[in-house]
């Protein structure tokens, strides 16, 4: 796989240190035992998963729904640490904290943010897997 | 959501089911698993979870996330605990991001085994896992002693037919059967002849030989529902569910043909054995307690060996009179 400048930074041991990465490849190699292609599976799984999971984060906006959006933001957060994508995990969780406290006023402001970290980590797949899979 | 995803391997390898609504975490706990030689079963959501771990094939431990649309993980285990006990436990680990303790207390009262936090950590999630192998097998070991026991209880230890309460306890309930539904039944008293000839003769290895195998062609000649118990030495009562007195006289004498048609082998060569028979049915026409039906059948059982022996005999149709029965004799 290409290198990364960031990953040599951060402990691929503890997901804390790996919360201001875009994307820790060393941290969740670790986690799937360096299995690289599974990484990259999920990788395409995520990516693909996405719409999908943005339409229905949409829809509990519209229905003003505060449990379905914690529930998103909870599994959004678990995902993007399973991948390494620390930051977008980061956003998620703070979104998860607003919808549990049912603040309706910022939450969308951060769901603004999530959907600008997880846009930054699919370019950052893309720039990873496109050559590698092409 | 994609449906189930099940991986059919070889049966050596442990089943496990994993329930989660995010394909990503599924991913990759599918893969991590199925590395570890588990063989698994991935579904998106509670329902599904529900439906496989009530298969008959289930597997027997399951990684449940908490949060699943539809049913949680909790209720997926409060639901498998409210099914039937004699269904193969189901060892329940739950995933959980939850970590304060109300949660984690909540979702062992559901009926979890265990939980094991998200993002889970290898090492962790494969000790708490061989934790539930444990017990599961400490489980399967508990169920064969106990169905050995059961076994053991109920049937005769030399010849592995039911026992005498066992068979008496048949009796009476298609005692009961009859008066609820109507219909007839019929018993017939076996009595080896000349066994104790067998005995003195070629000793009692010989003479457990003798029972062994005449035992095996009783059940070998019997319908799946009739039963079959040692009722004493070298007594046999056998218990025809849904036969008139004809019918039940014609399996008495598949069986005597059959005991006759060859010599058992025993540990002293070849023996040949005979065995006489009593018949007696209850029917509709003429009802019978089962005490009276086993005199019945006793006294028929007689006059076979009055008769010559190696032959069936059928009671009266009509029943005795009330007070009679008391010529019992079983030689």
């Amino acid at each position: 796989m290409k290198t990364e400048a960031r990953d040599a930074q951060s402990s691929p041991f503890t997901s804390d240190d790996a919360s201001d990465s875009v994307l820790d490849v060393a941290q969740a190699l670790e986690r799937m035992e360096g299995d690289r292609e599974l990484l990259e599976e999920l990788a395409h799984l995520f990516t693909d998963e996405w719409p999908k999971s943005a339409s229905e984060i949409d829809a509990a906006f519209n229905a003003g729904d505060t449990t379905l959006l914690e529930r998103f933001a909870h599994g959004l957060k678990g995902a993007a640490a399973n991948v390494g994508a620390g930051r977008l995990s980061t956003a998620a969780s703070e979104m998860e904290k607003l919808a549990r406290a049912g603040n309706l006023k910022t939450l969308p402001a951060q769901w603004e943010i999530v959907k600008e970290e997880a846009a930054t980590l699919f370019e950052e797949f893309e720039r990873l897997y496109r050559k590698a899979s092409r | 959501m994609e449906g189930v995803h099940q991986r059919m391997e070889k049966t050596s390898k442990f089943k496990i089911l994993i329930a989660d609504d995010s394909p990503v975490s599924r991913r990759i706990l599918e893969a991590f698993l199925a590395k570890r030689d588990y063989d698994v079963i991935s579904v998106a959501d509670g329902e599904e979870a529900l439906q496989v771990l009530s298969r008959d094939d289930a597997p027997r431990l399951a990684v449940l996330d908490w949060m699943m649309p539809g049913l949680e993980g909790t209720r997926v285990c409060r639901k498998l605990r409210e099914q039937t006990e004699d269904k193969p436990y189901v060892y329940v680990l739950l995933l959980t991001a939850r970590t304060e303790k109300a949660d984690l207390l909540k979702g062992l009262d559901s009926g979890a085994d265990d939980y094991i936090t998200k993002p889970f950590d290898p090492p962790e999630l494969l000790a708490r896992l061989s934790v539930g192998r444990r017990i599961l097998d400490l489980q399967d070991k508990l169920i064969a002693a106990r169905d050995e026991l059961r076994f053991r209880a109920s049937h005769d230890a030399l010849t592995g037919v039911s026992n005498r309460a066992v068979i008496l306890e048949t009796l009476h309930r298609e005692q009961s059967r009859q008066e609820r539904e109507g219909g007839s039944f019929g018993i017939i008293m076996v009595d080896l002849d000349h066994f104790k000839n067998v005995n003195d003769t070629y000793g009692h290895l010989c003479g457990d030989a003798v029972l062994q195998e005449t035992s095996k062609i009783m059940q070998a000649s019997l319908r799946p529902y009739d039963v079959v118990g040692r009722y004493g030495g070298e007594e046999f009562l056998i218990v025809v569910p849904r036969s008139d007195a004809p019918s039940a006289q014609r399996v008495a004498e598949r069986i005597r043909k059959a005991i006759a048609a060859k010599p058992i082998l025993t540990p002293a060569g070849e023996i040949s054995v005979t065995a006489s028979f009593g018949v007696a049915a209850s029917t509709d026409a003429a009802r019978m307690e089962p005490q009276h039906l086993l005199q019945m059948a006793d006294d028929a059982l007689y006059r076979a060996k009055q008769n010559g022996r190696n032959r069936s005999e059928l009671a009266p149709a009509s029943p005795l009179p009330e007070a009679v029965p008391q010529a019992s004799n079983s030689e």
